[in-house]
Formats: C-alpha cells, sequence, structure tokens
C-alpha cells in the first residue's frame, strides 16, 4: 500500500527522491479531502480575520483487518485553504488487497499537539471504507470533515462509513458558519466596543486547570455571536449616576489607606468625591454587578465571552501575545500590608509600588490613548478596527454570568461534540466564576484562559467588572 | 502549480507529480535528513528561502513526523530572466512553534551575571515577508531551543539540475542561525560556521536512505554497579539511571513573571516559583541514583562513620512527631538526637550545606534539577512521563502529599496521616528504574542555583548535563511535591527554597557518577 501525492500537488514531503517513479500504472483511489474548516489561507490573516482553527491533517490507511495503519501509509499533511480549493487529492495505490480498505483523516491545529498524540476531542476525524480498488486507473473518492463534528468522530475503524466513487464537489473551504467574523449591525452606546462574533478554542495548556491534567488538552472549539462590551470596567461613577447603586451589595472604602485594613483598598464611597468616582468599581457582591448590568439592558459576560475578547479574539495566551507579563505591562503582582497575605506571587512587583503606595485598583485617563499606554497598564489593551478594550489582564478581576464549575462538570464536558455555541454555565454551584488578572494577583492569573472562583456575596477588592449586551449581528451574504 | 513572482521558486516534491514534467529551468533538488529522533523531537521542517542580499522572499513547512519521510526533498527553481541566482535557505527540524517573534537572533552568553534574564521581546521591527505585495509573514516560528536551525547557499544556474544534500545534527540543536554574519552549526555544538568556509557540493549522490537517529540520543548504560542497599532503616541501595537525551522543561508550566525586575525573594522571604520554560535539549550521562531519600538511620551512620561538622544544619526533634498541624515546624522534623523509633523515616528539616555535605562524604552528590526531572519523567515508556509512574493523574494512593492543615486542600489525604511518612510507605510513588517516592513526600533539595530558564545562567548551558551553579546563591532549586503540597506537580515543576533554611517538608537523596 503506498500513499503518493497527485497532481495538483499537496505541500507534503512524501517518499519523493529522484528515484522515484510516478504515479503506479496499477489501480489506484484519488482521495479527494475536503472541509468547510477555517484553515489557513495563503496570505496573512487581517488582525480582524478569524484565525486558523485547523491546519493539519492526518492520514491512515489500514488493510483489512489490521488495527494498526500500515507502515507506508501514514501521511500528515500542512492544510491551506488553496490547496483545497484547487481540488487538491492524494492517490491510493494497492499493491494487494482491493477490497475493505479503510482510511481515517484527523484535522487538527498543529498548537493541539503536544507529543506524539493528537488529542481526539480537538479533532475532526472521519473513517470511511474505501470502494472497491480499480483494475486499472484512478477512481476519485471525495471524502468531507465537517467542523461540527469536532471531538464527535465519524465512523470507526469497526464501523467506517462507506465512501462511494463521485467525482468532487467545489471546494467548500472557510465556509463554515461558526467561523465567519459577524460584526454588530447596530451602534455601540457610549463607552461600548462591538466585539465581532466569530470562534476560537477556549482552554490554553498554561492556565492551571489544564495543566494539572496531563490526560487532556482541554480546548473547546466555541462560537459566539456579536456582542458589545465595556471599553473600561465599571467604575464608582458609573455605579453612582447608572442602575443598581445599592450600598446592600458594596463595601465602603474605609476612608483611609494605612494597608492595615482590607477595606483601605475598596473604591466606593457614599457621597461622591471627583477622584475616587473614577476608580474602577470593586468590593460588590456578584447580585450588584449583575443588577448594574441588567439595568443597562445588559448583562455579565460570560466565561467564554470574556476569553474570547482577552485572548484578543484569537486565543492570545495574554492580551497582548506571548510575552511573560512585565510589571508594567498590566496592574498585577502589587500586594501589600494585609492584602498580601502569605503568597509570595502576590508580591512579585510590589517594589514597583512609590513610597507610600498601597497598591489596588488604579483609573484610567477619561480619554485613555490606547496607542501609547502608560506603566503601569503599558500592554493591558486590545485595539481593535471598532475601538480599544483596556483592563482586560489585570487591575481588577472581573465577574461573569456562569457559575464556577470544573471542566469535567456537565456544562464544559465534551459530550455529543466538543463544540459549544454562545456557552453559558448556568449549573449551580457554590461559587461563581470570575476572570482576569487582578492588582494582588499572580502572573498566570493574567492568562486569558485562567480560570477562577469566588462566593457570589463576596465584596472583595480584587473583584470589579464590566458589561455586555448583546448586539445585532451584521447581515452577512452567502458566498 | 508553479509560482513565477520570484526569481527563486520553492516547489514541493514536484518530481513525484503525475504528467509534471519538469521545464528546462536551472533547478537545485535538495534533500535534508536528521540523525536527531522523530518524531520525540522533530517532525517538522520548516523551510526559509532568503536573496543573495537576505530578503526573505518564500516561507514553506513540511510535516515530517515519521522516520521513513527522511531523508525528504524539495527543488529551488530560477527565473527565464537570470542565468545564475544565488539564494540563502534556512533550514530548521523542530516540533514546537511559539507565535512569531521575529526570528531574532540568540547567541548562547558567556559570562556575566547569571541571573539577568535574556529576553527577546517582540516588536514592530520584526522582518516581514511580502509576497506579491502582500503580507505573508508566517504567524509562528520554531522554539529555538529546540531546533535544528542551518543555513546553505544554493546557487541555481540556468538549464541546469542540481543536487544537493544537508543533514540537520542533533548536536546543533539550540543554536540558533546568525542571518546577519551568515554563518549556521554544521554537526558541532554552539560553533558557527560561515557559509563560504562550507560550501554545499553540488551533483553529489543523493541518498535514499536516512542515517537514522544519531549517538547523542542513543541510551548509554551505567558503568559500574549501583550500590546494593542494606535494607531498613538505612534504605541505601542505589539504581542505575540509563544516560540519554531528553526534553527538559515544560511549556505547560507557567507559574509567573520572570521580567528581570521581579523579585525571586520576597519582604515575607517567600520564593516565588518560576516557570519551567522555555525548554531545552539535555543529554544526560548515565549515573546512579539513591533509591530512596536519605533516611534518619543513615545519615546517623554516617555521623558514626566520620561526617562531622554539620551541627548547625541540621534540626533536631527530640519529641515525637507531629500527629497534626501545629505552630511551630519542630515536632515536624525526623531527626533526632538519640534514635527513637523513626529511624526508617526519610531526614527533613536539614540545610542544603548539610544534605550537600552527606553526599559528598560517600563520593557523590546532590541530584542536578536535569537529572532529577529526567529521573522521574522515566516511567519505563519512549516518551518523557509526566510523572514517575506514569500519565495517571494523582490520587492519595499515588504518592504522599496534601497530609497538611486543612487550608486550600493541603490536606485532602489528611484521613491517611499527618505528615512526613515512613519510607515503606512510599508504595506506588515508584519510578521506571525502580526510584521510590520522588514525586511525594518530602521535596528534595536539588545541586542547582534557583534561576530561571531563560536566564543568563542556564542559557549559559552545553546539551550535556546542563545545570546552573553559583557558588552560594541565596536560594537553591528543590524537587518533587510532599506531604505538605495540595497535590503532586508534574516532574518538570521547579520549586526553590532558601539554602540555609531547615523545612519540614524537605529532604533529600544523592547520585553519583556511572560514566
Amino acid at each position: 500500500m503506498i500513499a503518493r501525492s497527485g497532481a495538483p500537488l499537496w505541500l507534503a514531503l512524501l517518499a519523493c527522491n529522484p528515484e522515484a517513479e510516478l504515479l503506479p500504472a496499477e489501480g489506484h483511489i484519488m482521495l479527494h479531502i475536503d472541509t468547510d474548516a477555517w484553515v489557513p489561507s495563503s496570505t496573512a490573516p487581517s488582525p480582524t480575520e478569524q484565525r486558523a482553527l485547523f491546519d493539519s491533517l492526518l492520514i491512515e490507511v489500514f488493510l483489512p483487518g489490521e488495527p494498526q495503519p500500515c507502515p507506508t501509509c501514514l501521511h500528515e499533511l500542512t492544510l491551506t485553504a488553496d490547496v483545497l480549493e484547487t481540488g487538491g487529492s492524494l492517490a491510493i495505490a494497492s499493491d494487494g488487497a482491493r477490497e475493505g480498505v479503510r482510511v481515517r483523516l484527523s484535522m487538527y491545529l498543529a498548537a493541539h499537539r503536544h507529543g506524539a498524540v493528537i488529542d481526539p476531542t480537538v479533532s475532526v476525524q472521519l473513517t470511511a471504507l474505501l470502494p472497491r480498488f480499480p483494475e486499472e486507473g484512478g477512481i476519485p473518492v471525495p471524502l468531507f470533515l465537517p467542523t461540527d463534528a469536532v471531538g464527535a468522530p465519524i465512523g470507526t475503524l469497526d464501523a467506517p462509513i462507506e465512501a462511494a466513487v463521485a467525482e468532487p464537489p467545489p471546494s467548500r473551504v472557510r465556509t463554515w458558519p461558526g467561523a465567519q467574523r459577524l460584526g454588530c449591525a447596530d451602534a455601540p452606546r457610549p463607552g461600548e466596543v462591538c466585539i465581532p462574533g466569530g470562534a476560537f478554542w477556549m482552554g490554553n495548556l498554561r492556565a492551571s486547570e489544564n495543566s494539572t491534567d496531563p490526560q487532556e488538552t482541554g480546548f473547546r472549539l466555541v462560537t459566539l455571536a456579536p456582542f458589545f462590551i465595556d471599553a473600561r470596567e465599571v467604575t464608582v461613577g458609573d455605579l453612582r449616576n447608572g442602575p443598581g447603586d445599592n450600598p446592600m451589595y458594596i463595601a465602603l472604602w474605609s476612608g483611609d489607606e494605612g494597608g492595615d485594613d482590607l477595606d483601605d483598598w475598596c473604591s466606593y464611597t457614599l457621597s461622591a468625591t471627583g477622584e475616587r468616582d473614577s476608580l474602577p468599581m470593586n468590593c460588590i457582591h456578584w447580585a450588584g454587578a449583575v443588577a448594574h448590568c441588567e439595568g443597562r439592558g445588559g448583562t455579565l459576560p460570560s466565561e467564554a465571552q470574556f476569553e474570547y475578547v482577552a485572548g484578543a479574539l484569537e486565543w492570545r495566551d495574554f492580551v497582548w501575545g506571548t510575552d511573560i507579563p512585565g510589571c508594567n505591562d498590566a496592574n498585577w503582582g502589587r500586594a501589600f500590608g494585609v492584602n498580601s497575605g502569605s503568597s509570595g506571587p502576590k508580591t512579585v512587583c510590589t517594589g514597583f509600588l512609590a513610597p507610600g503606595d498601597i497598591g489596588g485598583p488604579i483609573a484610567l485617563p477619561p480619554s485613555p490613548n490606547a496607542a501609547a499606554m502608560e506603566a503601569p497598564r503599558l500592554r493591558d489593551v486590545l485595539l481593535l478596527p471598532t475601538g480599544a478594550v483596556f483592563d482586560l489582564a489585570a487591575n481588577l478581576g472581573e465577574w461573569t454570568r456562569d457559575w464556577f464549575q470544573p471542566k469535567d462538570s456537565d456544562c464544559w464536558r465534551v459530550n455529543a461534540s466538543n463544540l459549544f455555541r454562545d456557552p453559558v454555565c448556568e449549573l449551580p454551584s457554590a461559587v461563581r466564576s470570575f476572570r482576569g488578572g487582578y492588582h494582588t494577583g499572580g502572573a498566570s492569573a493574567l492568562l486569558a484562559a485562567e480560570r477562577h472562583a469566588q462566593l457570589p456575596d463576596t465584596a472583595i477588592n480584587e473583584l470589579g467588572f464590566r458589561c455586555v449586551r448583546p448586539a445585532v449581528p451584521a447581515v452577512m451574504e452567502a458566498n | 502549480m508553479r509560482r513565477w513572482a520570484h526569481p527563486l521558486l520553492l516547489v514541493s516534491a514536484v518530481s513525484c507529480a503525475e504528467g509534471e514534467v519538469l521545464a528546462p529551468l536551472g533547478e537545485v533538488l535538495v534533500t535534508v535528513d536528521t540523525d536527531a529522533p522523530v518524531p520525540l523531537l522533530v517532525s517538522e521542517l520548516r523551510i526559509d528561502v532568503y536573496s543573495a542580499d537576505g530578503t526573505w522572499i518564500d516561507s514553506n513547512k513540511r510535516l515530517v513526523r515519521r522516520r521513513e519521510s527522511w531523508p525528504g526533498s524539495f527543488s529551488i527553481f530560477i527565473d527565464e530572466d537570470a542565468d545564475e541566482r544565488v539564494a540563502l535557505v534556512r533550514l530548521r527540524a523542530y516540533s514546537r512553534t511559539r507565535d512569531y517573534r521575529g526570528e531574532r537572533f540568540l547567541a548562547r552568553p558567556e559570562g556575566g551575571d547569571p541571573a539577568a534574564i535574556i529576553e527577546t521581546p517582540a516588536g514592530d521591527d520584526t522582518p516581514r515577508l511580502v509576497i506579491d505585495g502582500e503580507d505573508r509573514t508566517p504567524t509562528s516560528e520554531p522554539l529555538p531551543e529546540l531546533s535544528i536551525d542551518r543555513l546553505v547557499r544554493i546557487r541555481v544556474r540556468q538549464a541546469l539540475r542540481a543536487t544537493a544534500h544537508v543533514t540537520l545534527h542533533l548536536a546543533c540543536v539550540g543554536t540558533m542561525v546568525d542571518l546577519a554574519q551568515r554563518t549556521s552549526c554544521i554537526d558541532t555544538e554552539n560553533q558557527r560556521v560561515p557559509l563560504d568556509d562550507h560550501p554545499l557540493e553540488e551533483g553529489i549522490v543523493i541518498p535514499i536512505e536516512s542515517i537514522g537517529e544519531g549517538p547523542l540520543s542513543q541510551p548509554r548504560a551505567c558503568n559500574g554497579t549501583p550500590r546494593p542497599g542494606s535494607g531498613p532503616p538505612w534504605y541505601d541501595g542505589e539504581r542505575c539511571i540509563a544516560g540519554g537525551m531528553y526534553v527538559h522543561g515544560s511549556d505547560a508550566i507557567f507559574a509567573g513573571t520572570e521580567a528581570s525586575e521581579a523579585v525571586l525573594v520576597n519582604a515575607s522571604n517567600f520564593v516565588t516559583q518560576l516557570n519551567s520554560f522555555p525548554e531545552r535539549v539535555a543529554v544526560i550521562a548515565p549515573f546512579f541514583m539513591d533509591e530512596h531519600e536519605v533516611t534518619v538511620g543513615r545519615f546517623r551512620r554516617a555521623l558514626i562513620e566520620g561526617l562531622s561538622g554539620l551541627e548547625n544544619e541540621l534540626q533536631a526533634n527530640n519529641g515525637p512527631l507531629a500527629t497534626t498541624a501545629g505552630p511551630d515546624q519542630i515536632p515536624e522534623c525526623t531527626w533526632s538526637a538519640l534514635p527513637l523509633n523513626r529511624e526508617h523515616y526519610p531526614l527533613n528539616c536539614i540545610t542544603w550545606r548539610g544534605a550537600r555535605a552527606f553526599c559528598n562524604f560517600y563520593g557523590g552528590d546532590l541530584p542536578t534539577e536535569a537529572q532529577w526531572e529526567y529521573a522521574a519523567s522515566r516511567d519505563g515508556s519512549a516518551i518523557k512521563a509526566p510523572y514517575p509512574w506514569g500519565s495517571e493523574t494523582p490520587t492519595c494512593e499515588h504518592a504522599i502529599y496534601a497530609r497538611a492543615r486543612p487550608f486550600n486542600g493541603l490536606d485532602k489525604c489528611l484521613h491517611l496521616g499527618f505528615g512526613v511518612q515512613p519510607t515503606e510507605a512510599n508504595v506506588n510513588d515508584v519510578s521506571g528504574d525502580g526510584i521510590v517516592g520522588l514525586a511525594g513526600n518530602l521535596s528534595e533539595w536539588s545541586l542547582d542555583s534557583y534561576r530561571s530558564y531563560a536566564s543568563a545562567c542556564w542559557r549559559a548551558q552545553p546539551l550535556a548535563d546542563p545545570k546552573c551553579w553559583e557558588e552560594a546563591p541565596e536560594v537553591r532549586a528543590k524537587r518533587g511535591s510532599s506531604w505538605g503540597t495540595n497535590n503532586v506537580g508534574t516532574a518538570p515543576y521547579r520549586w526553590g527554597k532558601q539554602a540555609s533554611y531547615v523545612v519540614s517538608l524537605v529532604g533529600f537523596r544523592c547520585v553519583r557518577e556511572a560514566l
């Protein structure tokens, strides 16, 4: 059994050297592989374009009755849209068996492969029984890998689907609706930024929940509808002048900045002071945050929405990319006095506080310049064509709409498939999720995918919020 | 399937294609082979083409995850306009990438502050690949520490079909190409050779069979015999850890900042946990390792046999061992001035200096971080295991951990008993080599100074037995989880502790050369 590339060419290193012969004279099957998946294009993506969700394809050929692919029957290819669009194909020639040959295709993202193992939950996998090999010449067999089947293998080695001889239809590459970047048809209100809908891989190997279990990569394919998000964390002034201003949910500022009382770091005061009103709101219960957002016709972001935005819509480690956080990149690691407890990572950047400064959430200027940010939030900004979103990496952790449930709970387990559409965990637990790093947190808390939990009726100085509001999806024309 | 936009064209596996007959243009067929392990270390080949003046003109990658796929080939063409063109071709064999940071050159540091973090921040001045006016810069680049990186010069002449062959040697892993100087590693670690000193032969016979894995990645047996154990309470036997190549560290373990401004020890004397990346390739020489953590009885025997001068390096507990968490750590210490019934317990509450003195006394030393991690990730399979026993997620039965106070899950396994446990309690915490208690019970002192893998100290290290050595750093590395951790870290997890501290969570074991 030999697999060789046919015309047009796959960009793959096959058993090719000057002595290699051309396609065999014996009968062969031309596999025409296609997908609707968002694979890399030949041109670099624009900043707003959906990043590739899959980029690699593993092809394994199994002889009748064999549970392992034959020795020369395993090929991995780099997928690109232009190869699929021009009708990429792969010839399989038989040097013996004519019937009962199976082929298994696994489409995945190379970055998800750690070592030799491809995690089936993050792959689109299809196992097909090939038709009888012809005595001579080639017959075309089209196979299609639908993105919707991620984590839900189509066919198995024991029960493969039957592949039929047919002329290949035109490629449907990059037509999967989930990956279409849909903008907002309605206008944002002041202070909001449109986040176009799209698809992303939720989860990160560096996040603590994933790194403790080497068995599962923990990635989830998530699609989101477009939404509006507050450009900044809700401030004391926003709350005071907006809905949901309910002292029942709020711990007040202690009135001094000695660092001997946890309320020294709380923002809110009963009477308006110009200075403190620009501080982001903290020390507020989950219900208080919800009340404000709902009063504005919105809600809290879901975990998925927050991670999507904090990962710059392309599942980056941090909002700025992969660089390890520096102390002035964002407001984190500045625990002081009774806020520091006994844990070390919280104080990594305390030396950056000015004398007399006890740390805490910091205000944004009224008109921050997203192109020229200043310490200590040099890089804590996401710049989109629709606007800039600030303080996603740190300053305050932010309440989300979800109950906190572990990755193996009913909310997040891979069931029928590993595709989650606008997921929100409504399965009650004792704690609500919050996301994002905070002024007393360690660097790992700045990971877009890092998950945290907190009792909903606690008012702590590390935790604030921002709101989201559903957008009317922009109209898209079918292509 | 040809593109004509550029003077030099890169086309893949052209000679295989049905019906495609090569036009009589200049072509050089380049074959590439490697002696690195496939796919353990190498599973992709990245091909970047530069014109003679250094302009980036093409980039391509191939998945080559099977040994049978080597040697592989590709062709470089010339257009009709020129009689001759010269291309610089950068070949990289690797398996892992990171986001594009500009492919910037990173030399191995010499001298300087060992603690200085050598960073390569991404910037806006990174080179871009522009083809037909479109920016086609790849979004990722091979991890430099895990790539075999080679630069060759290819001369393509009109109407001539030539061949060239390149072997990517494992010895060059981590030695980056210097594009500005036009130098790259041929086959000797950390040695870059100018292109002109190593011209490629043209027209040579191209090998069909791969040369296969070279000696660097082959296992190496111990020379000599491990010391047999004299049983409880000493538990002093050794096991052989065969030498070999492995990837040290883990990209997935992100503990916190390693920016150069960050503090290693904070005002509360807490040592910041360090990341376990960047990963690197390490070639570990065979060595003998203590089967168990050094016990109280074994240490007492050493004092009788002449080990001395360690009065201030060890904390004695002359009362009973604590059975519950208390405010003072002394009751958690196993050592006693006179033998109690704890001689079979692992020894804790000893400084780094005391532990090392013990190992030196018997002709050995503390394990380096790399030796420890290598030993703790050998479950008997060919792949680096997360835990000594393999990849099973730890439970209270796998190792002795979470036997401490009820806080944040530190007491998850407390129902099985508080604190450090006797040596024989490590029933399942056994590696493929038969090393016991690596994952839990006590954390263990390492020889190394505790420094970031991004520091000059680590960056300066060779492939062979890398270690970060400083004479008297404040903090030494320690490895492995203990009865006082809420979970079991995987083998690459790193911790540090002030070398002068005596801690009830920390003990040690020794290693000895077996070359």
